[in-house]
């Protein structure tokens, strides 16, 4: 809780309201613009949840890293919600594309969405794992907020598949 | 006497054809080899290495005293300190309030002394009427003009404007200069009109902390300008952060200043290219062997990554633009899962670039730091892999054809 009072008395009202203004748009905006594409509420609800998720799993990460394993979290660390809704945004951006393609077809069944969104979630695996730990090896300044991004990217990548599966009985 | 008709049939479409792919395949080993690091050690004429910002870091704490020590006051403060410092693109910036002092730190490349013009001056702009008793052509006192003691105050000030906005304007002699103009609130301009009217053909003056810039009323002036007498784009840019960045209400002054080390994680250009480049390698062996996508989109994406990542490189080193190696290394794997992403996806790439767009812009706009640098330079790349998708596409149905 510490961590989290400090972050906030270290924040001017500017910083505050930015944050507030960054996290309504990547809650509500990404959301909203799902629903836009597609009119499918499970869509909608599996965009929203993953989002909130990957937010809270970088926030309890950050706070377990700082607490118990007593890591410094310094600016570098800003790094990782980047990367891990940047890499969720991917998920959301393909699953959308995916369902708009198909979803007009006669024979459309949301099991194809759920196997899309495996084989996306499998490739995306891959390419974080070997570009995140080739990079990571080789610069030991941020290695532990590169593997710790990588780390939370690749659950954030099987939530949102793992939210579809369930979503899309 | 008829000459005979010399009939060539030669299909020139091909012939272009091949020139056109010769030129092309040409421009992209270029691009290539430029970004390629070390090239600077095989090309003497044009330097062609990257303009790191590593070596330019440095790292400040500033102590800053206030006469109000009450928290509204020193709150109001901090967001002006740190709206001034983001807008000048410091990156790295944390501001304390303790013991009643505020404590700023920062972490920047800018010009050090830039930076503290943003946090020495309080920036107080009033508007000021001559003193009747003064006189302003004594030529022992040349500077009487400049002294805020021999003018009076005015009930204007700079929260009674809209904003100041510096630009580049006609002088009397036909050269142009730059002025900072004042634009007023539109409830006030009425008011503040009359006030000119008083002083038609008279001089007053705008004070700024102290020091009085003089400005000749005419009522035929359609706006309120004073010179600034800089010409450094750098300058300026502070000039427009200190008029622009809030009202400081209390007095303050800088009471200690202490070099700290700056914590910029430094990242070598040839382990981390090596790196990535390895990890590519790997990456597309293994997609080819296991034939979970098909060679021709594996190809693409591999051309396309390549020239993204060339063209981007290129250009930063043709114009010596300053980067930050870690920041360049991140943006280099986002842009290798971007590409590979649209790639494999085609039908869902508009969906992707709308989602990206939203969130990148808003990180530029409203994000600090390295975040805004990343997402900046993010928007340009995202754009420019989806560029190189189509041209690695069209590239390989040419080759095809030949």
């Amino acid at each position: 809780m510490e961590i989290i009072i400090n972050l906030w008395n270290n924040w001017t009202v500017y910083e505050k309201w930015t944050t507030l203004v960054l996290i309504l748009i990547v809650l509500l905006a990404i959301p909203g613009l799902v629903w836009l594409f597609t009119k499918n509420s499970k869509l909608l609800l599996g965009a929203l949840l993953s989002l909130v998720i990957t937010g809270t799993l970088v926030a309890v990460g950050l706070i377990v890293l700082n607490q118990a394993f007593d890591f410094a979290i310094t600016y570098t660390y800003k790094l990782v919600p980047f990367i891990t809704f940047f890499i969720n945004i991917l998920c959301i951006g393909t699953t959308v594309g995916y369902f708009m393609q198909n979803h007009r077809h006669k024979d459309f069944n949301p099991i194809l969405v759920k196997e899309e969104a495996f084989k996306d979630a499998y490739r995306l695996t891959l390419s974080c794992i070997l570009l995140f730990s080739g990079f990571a090896v080789l610069t030991p300044s941020i290695l532990i907020p590169i593997l710790f991004s990588l780390g939370i990217s690749l659950l954030v990548i099987w939530i949102h598949y793992l939210l579809l599966k369930k979503l899309l009985k | 006497m008829k000459l005979p008709k010399l009939k060539l049939n030669i299909n020139i479409k091909p012939v272009l054809n091949y020139i056109l792919i010769i030129t092309v395949t040409a421009l992209f080993l270029a691009m290539i080899f430029i970004a390629l690091p070390l090239t600077e050690k095989f090309v003497s004429k044009t330097s062609y290495n990257l303009n790191t910002n590593d070596k330019s870091y440095w790292s400040q704490e500033f102590i800053v005293s206030t006469e109000d020590t009450d928290t509204q006051s020193l709150n109001d403060l901090r967001n002006i300190f740190y709206k001034r410092l983001k807008g000048f693109g410091v990156e790295e910036i944390s501001t304390y309030v303790e013991n009643d002092k505020i404590r700023i730190v920062v972490t920047s490349s800018k010009d050090k002394e830039l930076v503290k013009e943003l946090i020495s001056n309080k920036f107080e702009v009033t508007i000021v009427t001559r003193k009747s008793d003064v006189n302003f052509d004594d030529s022992n006192n040349t500077y009487a003009y400049m002294l805020d003691t021999n003018y009076d105050t005015t009930e204007w000030a700079r929260e009674d404007f809209r904003n100041v906005y510096i630009t580049k304007l006609k002088t009397n002699n036909g050269d142009y200069a730059n002025f900072a103009i004042f634009k007023l609130w539109p409830v006030a301009e009425e008011k503040f009109n009359k006030f000119l009217l008083q002083y038609n053909g008279l001089y007053i003056g705008v004070d700024i902390d102290g020091f009085v810039t003089p400005y000749q009323v005419s009522t035929t002036s359609e706006i309120f300008a004073i010179p600034i007498s800089t010409e450094d784009t750098q300058q300026l840019k502070v000039m427009n952060l200190l008029y622009n960045s809030g009202v400081a209400k209390t007095n303050f002054k800088i009471d200690s200043q202490t070099d700290l080390t700056p914590g910029v994680p430094s990242v070598n250009y040839m382990q981390v290219t090596i790196g990535v480049f390895a990890a590519i390698v790997v990456l597309y062996v293994y997609l080819f062997l296991s034939k979970s996508t098909t060679p021709t989109i594996l190809l693409k994406s591999l051309i396309a990554i390549t020239l993204t990542i060339s063209i981007y490189l290129s250009f930063l080193k043709i114009f010596q633009v300053p980067v930050d190696m870690f920041v360049l290394s991140i943006e280099a794997i986002l842009t290798v899962i971007i590409a590979r992403v649209l790639a494999e996806n085609k039908d869902s790439a508009f969906y992707i670039e709308v989602f990206l767009l939203l969130i990148l812009a808003s990180l530029l706009f409203l994000g600090n730091g390295f975040i805004s640098i990343i997402a900046q330079d993010m928007l340009i790349l995202t754009a420019l892999a989806k560029f190189c998708l189509i041209i690695s596409g069209w590239y390989i149905n040419k080759v095809k054809k030949i």
